[in-house]
């Protein structure tokens, strides 16, 4: 049939020359409708079970995700003022475009309405501790000493400010309530008692930038840190030390890296592959050997856009590197048949083996429309349209657009399989050796490692985590509910039961501002009976007042305060105290169904049993960011390595199938084998882990392998004329050369790929030409002893 | 009926009259007059510093006595500034721009503040550089301005509705007799609570140490 077909457009060229133009078309057409989405759902596992995609939803809630950290530290001869007033200056100098807002501490105003707010809120939030502390300074001691303070403070300008607030609250019991306040301070490493996020050694201060900058967004990103650049160089003198903490840093670096690494590496695959072309290629017609396979790119893409809502860009990404299993393709008949005999039998001869090497491929990837991982069930539609199409791009198109050769001699060449036993024997011994390396090698599930890290960036962190505590690591926990308030009293709920755990002082919780109704009543009547109680103090204190010289009516204010019934605390009464930030930033409003109240909680040793206690509450849920991490990094790895098992198993089908005799279909497999093995021993050897991007060059050493061990097979059954070995090399080397120059790079993602491609591939390569045709003679001389 | 009584009572009603009219003809305001206005303007603008003690009494109704206390008082062209008490207690602040140090006598060193995040320093610094400049342009921006005294000048500033702050109800200012710097101003409050500051011994143009202005230990 092929022959056929080979004949028929061999009379109507410029038909077929038509048809793959229109195919070209549609393929770049469809290229261009699809809009691949840059994020990580794709990678997310979704079956039913998992509670991973789940997670990973609720952590873009995390509060702190998005924000940029500046740690200020005083070195050397700076003193405490200066640190002050460099935080100050340093967050007025950030203001402006980017940047929403700066904060440098607990919202804890120290006037206006903000003071009488939390005086109003005292009564509600009264615990026994903040009684205790109140009888402290109830003593004749402190009460003398509290009235000379407001003495003196009136007789300072800020009195004509303060006048109002010092009768209606003497004593000062706005303490209290701003006291639960610091316990909304995130920072574990800040010193409470500050109302600036000051560390505990008081060399730190800490500066919130918030940016209207997602951490995707390279130019905003670059926009952003060079703003923050400026205004730390314009503000920042020698003697402090300023340290920016963001996701924006890595997506700069990130991007930087991989700008810097695509330079160095296509100038080296682009002069290796140039070799290549000038030694083993020498035609300008041999183009199309890679042109063919890369038009079909579109055509794959369309198809997985026309199966799923949306299509990865992880997957067009991993897409595109897999396509180079299908240069085989159009190699192996631009050698057969620009260097062969009669077109049609050589295509005729050649059709077996591309189409077995086609199909391991193609069933290879079936199976990955199994996996959990959405992103990988479109990799499988990609890859096997891709494949199937570039088969059949090979078959019919290319045997028109190779030309043939003008050497005869070329032409008739007799291949006989080189038999070269010493050579294969020690080479399978370095393969063994390798492969010892294979139990070492570590599966590595955290995207972060795939991610730059520069010592900065890694000095950076550090000095976060331990100043001011791994505040990107909290445990997020949700408290869901029909409304707000349902929300608020589950989020009651959670913090009582952390209170009982003893780890209330690793809660950050809008319980601290907004207890529970039955609570709040509770603090209100200990509020009222404290100062039943403690009628004779209030007594004292009026009566040395007017000893000190203050009028009968000085502090009627206050007394009044004191009768008036206390406010309810609910989520307005703290807007209009001016904490709209604060409590709007723990409160989730965009629920498809209901309301979230978050809180956090720092990491403790032993806090699972807690955690466990937590989510046996209905709707509350709990997303802790290393076991999100675990989750991801064991529910990944185990799908990639059922993967790899499975499409090993499948390829191993289909060769005995296909060749239905055992040591042709060990022979085929050879390659792959001991391309696998020394590429996970070497991994082994040299501590490289495996990973989310190297299991794609696995993919590659599998594809590949079978390529070159089908085709090597091939060439022993039915040698003559058909160049495989040519062809099986330069296939080779274009990989090693487009991956290899990878081993260059400075991102680990890519770098990761180039190693393992480089161990794999060239394993394979060799074992394919060294290894199979000696083997295959030996086997024949077996048979026929 | 004893017309004699009656005599004597008329007399009493026409005098307290007659009084109170008197006493309205001295409190009487009007506006400031452009010549009057110039006079302040070019006498303030040869002042480049000042320096002078002052006495401050606070009469508040929160006190059935006046509080009174001591201070000092330092300015520098264009936006420096030092308010300090000495006695009964020690505290005070400095300004340079809108930066500035607060002190108490209670705690060792001095606080740094920006004017921007400190409303109430913010408001107190305006009305100090207010006098201190007797910047009338500013004041005329910000206060409705009455003429109550000619001799030594005497205004009445005024703030329009709902601004002042949430205390400041009006303000009275007396100059010195060459209309360059300020000698008493009262600050009246809407509860009916009053300051009043008597500058003394004011020196004006000689020269003042940089660091008077750079924080507590300046002098």
């Amino acid at each position: 049939m092929l022959a056929s077909l080979y004949n028929f457009f061999h009379l109507r060229r410029r038909l077929l020359y038509l048809l793959y133009g229109i195919f070209v078309l549609i393929s770049v057409g469809l290229f261009l409708q699809v809009e691949p989405q840059e994020t990580l759902d794709a990678m997310l596992p979704d079956q039913a079970g998992s509670r991973v995609k789940e997670d990973f939803a609720w952590l873009q809630r995390a509060p702190f995700a998005q924000k940029v950290f500046i740690d200020l530290e005083r070195i050397d001869s700076a003193d405490e003022a200066l640190l002050t007033a460099t935080t100050k200056a340093l967050a007025n100098a950030l203001k402006g475009p980017h940047v929403l807002g700066v904060t440098d501490g607990p919202p804890l105003q120290r006037h206006g309405r903000f003071l009488s707010h939390l005086q109003q809120a005292l009564p509600r939030l009264f615990t026994a501790q903040d009684a205790r502390q109140i009888e402290l300074r109830l003593t004749d001691d402190a009460l003398l000493g509290r009235l000379h303070e407001i003495r003196t403070q009136l007789m300072t300008p800020e009195g004509w400010w303060t006048k109002q607030t010092l009768q209606s609250d003497p004593l000062q019991l706005w303490h209290f309530a701003a006291g639960h306040l610091r316990q909304l301070n995130p920072f574990a490493g800040a010193d409470l008692a500050q109302t600036a996020f000051v560390s505990q050694d008081g060399r730190h201060r800490l500066l919130m930038v918030d940016t209207d900058v997602v951490i995707a967004d390279l130019t905003g990103s670059v926009a952003l840190l060079d703003r923050i650049d400026q205004a730390v160089k314009a503000a920042v003198p020698l003697s402090i030390r300023a340290t920016v903490v963001s996701g924006h840093a890595y997506t700069v670096a990130n991007a930087q890296t991989v700008q810097r690494d695509i330079r160095v590496v296509f100038t080296v695959a682009s002069v290796a592959i140039l070799v290549i072309f000038i030694l083993l290629l020498r035609n300008l017609r041999a183009l199309w050997v890679f042109v063919l396979p890369a038009s079909v790119l579109g055509i794959a893409a369309g198809m997985v856009a026309l199966w799923f809502p949306a299509l990865s860009g992880i997957t067009l990404g991993f897409g595109a590197v897999l396509l180079g299993i299908t240069v085989d393709f159009t190699l192996h008949v631009f050698f057969a048949l620009r260097h062969g005999g009669a077109a049609t039998v050589t295509l005729n001869r050649l059709s077996r083996p591309l189409i077995g090497s086609a199909l391991t491929s193609f069933m290879a990837f079936a199976v990955l429309l199994y996996s959990h991982l959405p992103g990988q069930r479109q990799l499988a539609v990609f890859s096997m349209t891709a494949i199937a199409a570039a088969l059949l791009l090979a078959l019919v198109v290319m045997p028109h657009l190779c030309g043939r050769s003008q050497s005869v001699m070329a032409r008739s060449r007799e291949e006989q399989p080189h038999h070269k036993p010493g050579w294969t024997f020690l080479w399978l011994v370095v393969v063994a050796l390798c492969a010892l390396g294979c139990p070492q090698v570590q599966f590595d599930g955290d995207l972060r490692s795939l991610s730059v890290q520069s010592q900065s960036l890694d000095q950076g962190e550090q000095l976060m985590k331990q100043v001011w505590g791994d505040v990107r690591s909290q445990t997020l926990i949700f408290a869901t509910g029909a409304t707000v308030d349902d929300a608020l009293m589950r989020n009651s709920h959670v913090a009582a039961l952390v209170a009982e755990d003893g780890q209330s002082d690793a809660l950050v919780s809008l319980a601290t501002l907004i207890p529970a109704d039955n609570v709040q009543q509770e603090n209100v009547n200990r509020w009222q009976q404290f100062w039943t109680e403690h009628r004779e103090a209030l007594e004292r204190f009026l009566r040395l007042a007017t000893e000190q010289g203050f009028s009968a009516s000085a502090f009627e204010p206050f007394l009044l305060e004191l009768k008036n019934e206390p406010a309810h605390l609910d989520l307005s009464f703290w807007r209009d105290a001016g904490l709209g930030t604060v409590v709007d930033g723990l409160l989730v409003d965009d629920l498809a169904n209901g309301k979230a109240i978050l809180s956090l909680l720092h990491h403790t040793v032993g806090q699972e049993a807690l955690q466990t206690s937590l989510e046996s509450i209905a709707g509350v849920r709990v997303v802790d960011q290393g076991r999100f991490r675990q989750q991801l990094s064991a529910q990944v790895g185990a799908d990639f390595s059922r993967f790899i098992l499975r499409a090993l198993l499948v390829v191993v089908i289909v060769l005995v199938v296909w060749y239905r005799r055992l040591s042709d279909v060990l022979l085929a497999l050879l390659p792959v084998a001991c391309g696998l093995l020394a590429m996970f021993g070497l991994m082994g050897w040299f501590g490289l882990p495996f990973n989310l991007f190297n299991v794609i060059a696995a993919i590659l050493v599998v594809g590949l392998g079978v390529d070159y061990g089908i085709f090597m097979l091939n060439r022993c059954h039915y040698g003559r004329g058909m160049h495989t070995d040519q062809a099986v090399l330069v296939s080779a080397l274009t990989t090693l050369a487009g991956f290899g120059s990878l081993t260059l790079a400075r991102h680990p993602a890519m770098s990761s790929i180039g190693l393992t491609v480089l161990f794999g591939i060239s394993t394979a390569v060799i074992t394919a030409l060294l290894v199979i045709p000696s083997v295959y003679v030996w086997v024949g001389r077996q048979r026929r002893s | 009926m004893d017309y004699r009584l009656i005599a004597v009572r008329l007399w009493v009603v026409f005098a307290i009259t007659g009084l109170l009219w008197n006493a309205g003809a001295v409190c009487a305001s009007e506006p400031l007059p452009e010549s009057m206005a110039e006079q302040i303007r070019s006498s303030a603008a040869q002042v480049d510093t000042l320096s002078s003690d002052f006495v401050q009494e606070k009469f508040l109704s929160m006190f059935a006595e006046t509080l009174t206390s001591q201070g000092r008082f330092y300015y520098q062209r264009p936006d420096q500034l030092r308010w300090e008490l000495t006695a009964p207690v020690g505290s005070g602040f400095v300004l340079h721009g809108d930066r500035g140090e607060r002190w108490h006598e209670r705690v060792d060193g001095s606080e740094p503040f920006r004017l921007e995040d400190d409303p109430a320093m913010s408001l107190i610094a305006e009305q100090l550089f207010a006098w201190a400049r007797a910047d009338l342009d500013w004041l005329k921006a910000h206060y409705t301005i009455d003429l109550i005294g000619v001799d030594p000048i005497c205004l009445r500033l005024t703030p329009p509705e709902g601004q002042g702050g949430a205390f400041l109800d009006h303000l009275l200012i007396q100059f010195a007799d060459s209309a360059a710097y300020v000698t008493e101003v009262e600050i009246h409050e809407h509860d009916g609570d009053y300051t009043r500051i008597l500058f003394s011994q004011t020196e004006m143009n000689q020269p003042l140490a940089t660091q008077l202005f750079s924080g507590r230990e300046g002098l």
